[in-house]
């Protein structure tokens, strides 16, 4: 179980300034829902917190311990950091199966397995593990590429709007296993959406990116969740 | 208790140093390291030899600019490779918009095979087209055509300019492609909405596909300025050829050397114009390319000219395989060639095949350390400048640098294997960066994230997805290496000969039909080891040809509801 802090985080893109001091503490096992508009610095975000990007200036430490600064990153995979991009982003030589038990460590294959094939079915993919990407549809794309995500079980979970792209009639399903796998595993959740409505189902509370920085309210901008 | 503290903070330092560290990043820098070794090594040691006869002689600094007899040398070799490398280039930019419009889906992958006849060396073609042109002269003279009272003289600047023009034409055509490749489809869709094709052509893709070209031009410069071999067939001097004969003359590396400084110069000069061209030409199209789904309506004029280049590059292919063949009919004693010319074909492919695998790590290293880099133009200069080595120059810093008691390597078979991969991993390096630029960055990021270890996301996810530059740039290695000919020419053993060692060596006493068996055998194996790479090329550029195939935008879009997941 890891928290994160976050202190005075800035990254700028190409000379423009797409974080800007931005601060941010989540105790180990929160459930945390960022919403902003395109281009506000969600996905950065995330990548920060990842380790596929170096901050500008600032700190984010995980579980206690500093693991990005403008002059020391630690590798993304030593970090207990699991994601899901916003794009399906799956190996197209790996099988559906290869896919999914990437990330899974500690265990033994057979396990790595038995997990990954579950999570399939839950999300309505049994028997697709044979399966290579591009046999597969843009949803189901979407969906292995969350399963990949849920089955590495880190103690952090990073979801970059999973569920865009995928039809209003599977969302329910695919949040309720979202919010199992993160109830069994106790993991940090960090969930970046644009739609408040399907954040309030997973998450406790809600910021909004503006100007760089996290806020808890920003009159004006989108609903804030009930 | 006070000596704990600073163990603890040490522990904890310790802790956070390993952490931190990027098992990857020490991997590209040793790998870039063993690379500059590899690819300036030889030079560099001339370099300090040069610099020790200078101080012990500075009257040899005026070695250094060229004389009165060297300086028209140095000129004609800059007027030859700029005509040659321009005509190349130009009709490689022809061949390549005629076959828009005429392909799609596994068609548009394949027109890569072109890249297959790339691999003949250039004196081949030159042994081909003088046979055909004895033969056309014999004909005009005293033969069939003796009425027309024709006389065909192919010798000379003209003759050398043809040959080579043709010789590297499949080359050219493979980098215009690519050059091509580069021009997103999306901003030629747009600009048709308004214009004709061949205004789109005119105003949209060539500008476009500009630095990519000038890539591709100075290249084919490089290696022609570089490259003595066909040139000498026809009894013209080269400055490259100057190099072998200062070192031949005198035996002196250091003077060898200090002859090839405006060499380096005029290819430095054009290694920086490509160092500047390099950042945008390697940029991958974000989707589609630029002639997938294309049918151009071009104007007359120009359907006439591009006709002209095709069949041009049907002659390149077709004269040498013609001319080879009817050689070799007419030898006699075939099978004993072969049998003959075993140690040079089973060293030939020993040490091409030595080399390309030698060259691949560091090669690897290379691309990778500047994908990482986001590099400068200078890196990319530094990348590129071994190829405005002279190939006589690296032979000869080789000696220099292994005939030493501490490394005596100076007369071991291994010598033209350092040759090749001294000489090749540069242009390795190059088409493995152009395939780790295509992969994906969020399936790399994905792998960085979830991976075990950077071993474990390394082996299973970005090697598998970079296989296929892997396989070309090692087929290119190997295929260079096998017609490779400058430096091997010095650093061969005694009494070793590669392949194209014997066929160089005979083609000096007039073509033959023994030197067609013989080319035949190079021929075969460098189409083989072309093959490889234009189907691995094809791979790479597999993706694009795939959406190329699609209309544009149009994803598979499947029900999901449909695939029975409860709501």
């Amino acid at each position: 179980m890891m928290g994160i802090r976050i202190s005075d985080l800035s990254f700028a893109h190409g000379g423009r300034p797409v974080l800007a001091g931005l601060r941010l503490a989540m105790r180990a096992g929160e459930r945390l829902a960022v919403l902003g508009p395109s281009g506000s610095g969600k996905t950065t975000l995330l990548r920060l917190i990842a380790g596929l990007e170096r901050p500008a200036m600032g700190r984010i430490e995980l579980g206690g311990v500093t693991v990005s600064t403008p002059s020391v990153v630690t590798p993304p995979h030593a970090r207990g950091v699991s994601m899901a991009f916003q794009f399906p982003a799956l190996w197209p030589h790996m099988t559906v199966l290869a896919n999914a038990t990437f990330g899974v460590a500690g265990v033994g294959k057979a396990e790595a397995r038995e997990r990954a094939e579950a999570l399939l079915a839950e999300v309505g993919l049994a028997g697709f593990g044979g399966r290579y990407p591009h046999q597969l549809s843009g949803g189901e794309a979407k969906r292995v590429a969350l399963v990949r995500a849920l089955a590495s079980q880190r103690a952090i979970l990073l979801l970059d709007e999973p569920l865009v792209h995928v039809e209003p009639a599977l969302r329910d399903a695919l949040l309720g296993v979202i919010r199992a796998q993160v109830a069994t595993t106790g993991a940090t959740l960090l969930y970046v959406t644009h739609d408040a409505a399907e954040a309030a189902s997973v998450v406790e509370r809600c910021a909004w990116l503006v100007d760089g920085q996290l806020v808890d309210d920003a009159p004006g901008a989108l609903p804030r969740p009930g | 208790m006070t000596s704990a503290r600073p163990l603890a903070a040490w522990s904890q330092a310790l802790a956070r140093a390993a952490g931190s560290f990027d098992g990857a990043r020490a991997w590209r820098s040793a790998g870039m390291a063993v690379y500059v070794a590899l690819a300036y090594g030889p030079v560099i040691v001339l370099f300090g030899a040069a610099a020790q006869l200078l101080v012990n002689s500075p009257a040899t600094a005026a070695r250094l600019v060229p004389t009165a007899r060297t300086l028209p040398i140095l000129m004609r070799s800059v007027a030859f490779a700029a005509t040659v490398s321009m005509a190349a280039v130009a009709l490689a930019v022809l061949i390549v918009t005629a076959s828009w419009g005429r392909h799609g889906g596994r068609a548009l992958q394949m027109r890569w095979a072109v890249l297959a006849l790339a691999g003949v060396p250039p004196y081949v073609h030159a042994l081909a087209w003088s046979s055909l042109m004895t033969l056309l002269g014999a004909w005009s003279m005293g033969g069939q055509l003796g009425w027309l009272g024709v006389r065909i003289q192919f010798t000379g600047l003209s003759a050398a300019a043809w040959v080579s023009t043709l010789a590297y034409l499949p080359l050219a055509v493979v980098l215009a492609m690519m050059a091509c490749e580069h021009v997103p489809r999306s901003l030629r869709e747009v600009a048709q909405l308004d214009r004709s094709d061949g205004a789109v052509l005119a105003r949209i893709v060539l500008p476009l596909a500009v630095p990519a070209l000038v890539m591709a031009g100075a290249l084919l410069f490089l290696i022609t300025i570089l490259d003595y071999s066909v040139t000498s067939l026809y009894q013209v001097t080269l400055y490259a050829l100057e190099v072998f004969v200062a070192f031949s003359q005198s035996n002196e590396a250091a003077a060898a050397l200090l002859s090839a400084v405006p060499l380096m110069v005029v290819c430095g000069v054009v290694v920086a114009a490509m160092a500047r061209a390099l950042p945008r030409a390697m940029m991958a199209p974000d989707r589609g390319t630029v002639g997938g789904g294309w049918w151009p309506r071009w104007p007359v004029p120009m359907r006439a000219a591009q006709a002209l280049a095709v069949g041009l590059l049907v002659a390149a292919t077709g004269v040498p395989l013609f001319s080879l063949i009817r050689l070799a009919s007419l030898s006699t004693a075939a099978l004993q060639t072969v049998v003959q010319a075993g140690d040079e074909i089973t060293y030939s492919l020993a040490v091409a095949l030595s080399a390309a695998v030698l060259a691949l790590p560091p090669a690897l290293a290379a691309a990778s350390w500047m994908h990482a880099r986001r590099p400068s133009a200078i890196a990319w200069f530094a990348l590129c400048l071994p190829l405005a080595f002279p190939s006589s120059l690296i032979g000869i810093g080789l000696i220099t640098a292994f005939n030493t008691p501490f490394l005596p390597l100076h007369g071991t078979a291994i010598m033209p294997v350092l040759a090749g991969v001294a000489r090749f991993a540069p242009l390795m390096a190059l088409v493995l960066f152009a395939q780790r630029v295509r992969l994906d960055a969020t399936l790399v990021d994905a792998a960085r994230v979830l991976q075990g270890s950077t071993w474990h996301g390394w082996r299973r996810v970005v090697l598998p997805m970079m296989l296929p530059g892997v396989v070309a740039a090692a087929s290119v290695g190997f295929v260079l290496t096998l017609g490779e000919l400058g430096a091997t020419l010095i650093v061969a053993p005694p009494g070793r000969a590669t392949l194209t060692m014997r066929i160089y060596t005979y083609l000096h006493f007039g073509a033959s039909d023994s030197v067609a068996v013989l080319c035949l055998i190079l021929v075969v194996v460098a189409l083989v080891g072309g093959v490889i790479a234009a189907v691995a090329l094809g791979a790479v550029a597999g993706d694009r040809s795939a959406a190329d195939a699609r209309p544009a935008g149009g994803e598979r879009m499947v029900n999901d509801a449909s695939r029975g997941l409860a709501p």
